[in-house]
């Protein structure tokens, strides 16, 4: 065969060849909106109410994952989880206690190691004010769901622990700040919200506290 | 990986898997409980006699009494004595003569338990005399001490159940200040029992 006539052929082959992983590549950069948002990151909380009475100190240690749906052009239905986790040291806490009849009841003083731990699962539905171009976008939500509560204290050799699942509503605002766009997007999610729980333990009522959100959402 | 990263990972993960365990000073601190009984009136009281023998119990199993290190008896007179109370001369069994009697155990315990020999007299603790006891459970090292009422004619109460008790007026508990074979080292025990008398201020009879 002539060497000549060969490789013209082959080239023309490998072009060929090539001619999909191109319109690939187009296809990832070219900006489409995105219909399914995940996002994940890093949650810090503070306790409120009778939670910061019992563990005041702040979370620093919380993590949050949601994944989106877009229902509509400016709405969103989705699943979030999310972790936080209140711990505290007292040096000598002084507790009392009333008896059944209202008397003067016992006093426990000592230093005390409390935690609590709170595993939300809620299902989230959110609004976006401005869905187009716009780099930043804000938006609010809500969260319905349970959340599953672990708290424990010691003092010296005595200890304690309670556990159980309870109801959460978590209304929310927040924005995404575009950081890259393509067929995925990506951006920098910035969010505060509320978490109201009916969740109940030692001196502890209806366990609230407020939770800022620092995470990266992609959008495909 | 460079050092530096190594680092930020290292404490990024101590942030996150850190504070499920309680630090020392919670651990090998003591605690201290202290509860009167529900309407008792202290200020009528005068005298007092103090069990020297301080029982004994193992895993639930009683043991042969100690005497109740000096130290300690220092410590309770002088804060009886402070709260105005004085030592009574005794005779006979009950100690006839005093208004007050005060009994200590100390348990040493590697496993919860449960009895309840007396009646019933307020929640967790029961007493009576001579002997008495506690619902609940203790790891180690923990002494308890009651204060009875030996006044033949006593105001109104909830009477024990057995006529031969004698009713509690005050109880404390002291988590984890003897944590040794012998009550020797005093120095946990008193601390832990000055807070005792420092946080049942109704017990002064001025």
């Amino acid at each position: 065969m002539n060497r000549l006539r060969v490789v013209p052929a082959l080239a023309a082959l490998l072009l060929l060849a090539a001619w999909p992983a191109s319109a690939q590549y187009q296809d990832w950069t070219n900006y489409r909106p995105s219909s399914t948002l995940f996002t994940i990151g890093w949650q810090m909380a503070q306790p409120i109410g009778s939670l910061h009475d019992y563990t005041p100190s702040a979370s620093f240690r919380g993590f949050t994952m949601d994944w989106r749906s877009l229902i509509a052009k400016s709405a969103s239905l989705g699943l979030r989880f999310n972790w936080n986790r209140f711990n505290s040291t007292f040096d000598n806490l002084v507790q009392t206690t009333t008896t059944a009849g209202g008397s003067t009841g016992g006093t426990l003083s000592g230093p005390v190691f409390r935690y609590a731990d709170q595993f939300v699962l809620e299902g989230i539905a959110h609004y976006y004010f401005g869905m187009g171009d716009s780099i930043v976008l804000p938006y609010a939500g809500v969260g319905l769901g349970g959340v599953w509560s672990s708290s424990y204290q010691q003092t010296a050799d005595l200890v304690n622990s309670q556990s159980g699942f309870y109801f959460i509503v978590s209304p929310e605002v927040g924005l995404t700040i575009t950081l890259a766009k393509g067929s995925t997007n990506a951006g920098l999610n910035l969010a505060v919200m509320y978490n109201f729980t009916t969740a109940s333990f030692r001196n502890v009522s209806n366990a609230q506290n407020i939770a800022e959100t620092v995470a990266l959402t992609f959008g495909y | 990986m460079k050092t530096g990263h190594r680092l930020l990972l290292a404490a990024i993960a101590a942030a996150g898997c850190g504070g499920y365990t309680a630090p020392d000073e919670v651990v090998l601190g003591s605690s201290v409980y202290t509860q009167p009984a529900p309407g008792a009136d202290f200020k009528p009281l005068s005298t007092y006699y103090l069990d020297p023998s301080l029982e004994v119990w193992e895993d639930g199993v009683q043991k042969p009494s100690q005497a109740i290190p000096p130290a300690v008896v220092t410590t309770i007179n002088q804060r009886l004595t402070a709260y105005g109370y004085t030592a009574a001369p005794v005779s006979g069994l009950p100690p006839y003569g005093a208004d007050v009697a005060l009994r200590a155990a100390w348990f040493n315990n590697s496993y919860s338990y449960y009895y309840s020999w007396c009646a019933p007299y307020y929640y967790g603790w029961y007493g009576c005399w001579p002997t008495w006891g506690y619902a609940g459970s203790y790891s180690t090292g923990t002494v308890a001490m009651v204060m009875v009422d030996l006044r033949t004619a006593r105001p109104p109460a909830s009477p024990p159940a057995n006529p031969d008790e004698l009713p509690v007026l005050w109880a404390t508990g002291l988590y984890a200040v003897l944590r040794g074979t012998t009550p020797d080292n005093t120095n946990v025990f008193n601390q832990a029992l000055n807070r005792a008398f420092d946080q049942s201020p109704y017990l002064d009879t001025h």
